[in-house]
């Protein structure tokens, strides 16, 4: 460990501020490129999901259409 | 012999469906990697790397400013290689790459441009500074956003993915030519080199966290343009039978 | 290849407009930064206020590069009824070179003058835009081919030109600045002339395909 305690760690000798904002926001950023692409992916297995339940249903495929949000 | 077997391989690669069941382990892989390779990068490099002589810890936000730049150059070529190959194979899968690309690459030159900046406070005293890395990476930003505005105002799909490739590729082949000249213009406008613009040769200890640093953000990067790609796949072939067997075999878990 | 040349400079002296307003806009935006910051004039800010003012011109005159062929249709005619497509777009960007890029290379150095630089620079202002307008209207032609069906295209034309206009802007100015200091200004000479190579390399394919695509989404 390069620090000397945790105290050191987090103040970055003064710089503390700047490192971990530019951490902070780096990680902010990634999660939320993440949660982003991972929340279309949901929606549109979601979707599929549902047209798949209303053919094992049995409803004609021209009414998928109404149920789709 | 192996010219027939790369034909049938570059065919197949065209294929939405055979890419899409492809993909299936290797978004897990780069997932799980880019998740391991970044604490353990950032863990290595706040924590154990040693300061740097002259700015002091500052210096540890290239740990993840560097990796930011890299990969929204090498996103946005990314982006330009893809929309040559679908322009010339005429592969559709190309725009779906494109389309996963964007949004990731907006986000990412942003990124850089915000870690450089407070990266910059400290370290040279100001938030922003007029050099050759902050204009080209600035350049880059307008270049996104140039395709980004561009796909919106075409509805038509298969138009939108060509203007996009063209485009793209105009871009890739201007980003040598202007960060050449805008390096040119920096060394007359900046008189005083920053310590960024030339690199004195970095011991082991301060270079390979950012070696895994640079991986884990690829890493990362694959893992969510594969995503991406893998919904907008779903989305195109919505009516097509392998992607209802697909959803049925994946409710039946 | 004649044939296209008269055909195109009769229709440039029919829209007279066209010619005009970018240089009334030149002036006019000339003016308004003597007007706003008079400390400029004579400065060393003025080579490259001067060139900005010329880049945005430009982009003004693009906006109706293919517009008017494009809406009466003649535009497709002319693609599919060209035998080679490639010299009928080439002759287009050289018109406009001629109608915009061309005038500004002549009237820069008036406009320097006004904008206090120094008569001997004269010369080194109308190399640069000699060197350095044809790019513009080459790479500009590359946007304009593919927003001419937008009805607000003037900000998307905006932003995907001007980062291609940036090299030379850079090379431009900078020529200017070393005639200023007496430096040699031949490293932006290659530079100009190299990017307007490349430009002439790529921009007539690319408008091509851009313009295909337009007709297209008609």
């Amino acid at each position: 460990m390069y620090f000397d305690s945790f105290a050191e760690f987090l103040q970055m000798g003064k710089h503390g501020f700047y490192v971990w904002t530019a951490y902070g926001v780096t990680a902010l950023v990634l999660v939320m490129c993440w949660l982003s692409a991972r929340g279309s992916f949901l929606k549109t297995t979601q979707r599929l999901q549902q047209q798949a339940d209303l053919v094992q249903r049995g409803v004609p495929s021209a009414q998928h259409t109404e149920n789709r949000k | 012999m192996l010219s027939v077997s790369l034909k049938r391989l570059w065919h197949k690669l065209g294929s939405p469906r055979w890419f899409f069941a492809l993909t299936e382990t290797w978004v897990k892989a780069a997932g799980w990697a880019a998740l391991v390779l970044l604490i353990w990068g950032s863990a290595w490099g706040l924590g154990f790397a040693p300061a740097d002589y002259q700015q002091g810890n500052s210096f540890r936000i290239m740990y993840v400013h560097v990796p930011a730049a890299m990969l929204a150059q090498s996103l946005y070529i990314g982006m330009g290689v893809a929309g040559f190959i679908g322009l010339v194979w005429r592969m559709k899968l190309t725009d779906v790459a494109i389309s996963a690309c964007l949004p990731l690459g907006m986000a990412i030159t942003a990124l850089a441009l915000f870690s450089g900046s407070v990266w910059g406070r400290p370290t040279w005293g100001s938030w922003w500074e007029w050099d050759g890395r902050t204009v080209s990476t600035l350049v880059l930003f307008f270049l996104y956003v140039g395709i980004y505005a561009l796909r919106e105002a075409i509805a038509d799909q298969d138009l939108r993915g060509r203007a996009s490739a063209l485009v793209a590729m105009v871009g890739t082949v201007n980003i040598p030519i202007i960060k050449y000249s805008v390096e040119w213009w920096n060394t007359l406008h900046q008189p005083a080199s920053f310590g960024l613009t030339q690199k004195p040769a970095m011991p082991s200890e301060m270079w390979l966290p950012l070696l895994v640093m640079v991986l884990g953000f690829y890493a990362f990067a694959a893992f969510v343009v594969l995503v991406r790609m893998r919904t907008e796949i779903l989305n195109r072939e919505m009516g097509a039978r392998w992607v209802s067997d697909w959803i049925q075999a994946r409710s039946g878990r | 290849m004649s044939r296209l040349l008269r055909r195109e400079w009769q229709v440039a002296l029919r829209a007279k407009g066209a010619i005009i307003n970018p240089v009334a806009f030149l002036l006019l935006s000339t003016m308004l930064f003597v007007i706003a910051a008079p400390d400029t004039v004579g400065s060393d800010a003025a080579a490259g206020i001067l060139w900005t003012l010329v880049l945005l011109t430009q982009l003004l005159a693009l906006d109706g590069m293919y517009r008017r062929d494009f809406d009466s249709g003649v535009l497709e005619q002319t693609l599919v009824g060209a035998q080679v497509p490639f010299v009928a777009v080439l002759t287009r960007i050289f018109m406009q070179w001629l109608s915009t890029g061309f005038i500004m290379t002549m009237l820069a150095p008036a406009l320097g003058m006004l904008l206090g630089m120094p008569i001997a620079l004269a010369p080194a202002i109308a190399l640069a835009m000699l060197l350095g307008t044809p790019a513009l209207s080459l790479l500009g032609s590359i946007g304009a081919s593919v927003t001419v069906g937008f009805s607000r295209g003037g900000v998307i034309l905006a932003l995907l030109v001007l980062p291609l206009f940036l090299p030379t802007l850079i090379f431009g100015a900078g020529l200017v600045a070393a005639a200023e200091t007496g430096s040699s200004i031949m490293p932006q000479v290659y530079a100009l002339s190299l990017i307007s190579l490349i430009a002439l390399a790529i921009a007539p394919f690319a408008t091509l395909a851009g313009l295909k695509i337009s007709i297209e989404m008609q």
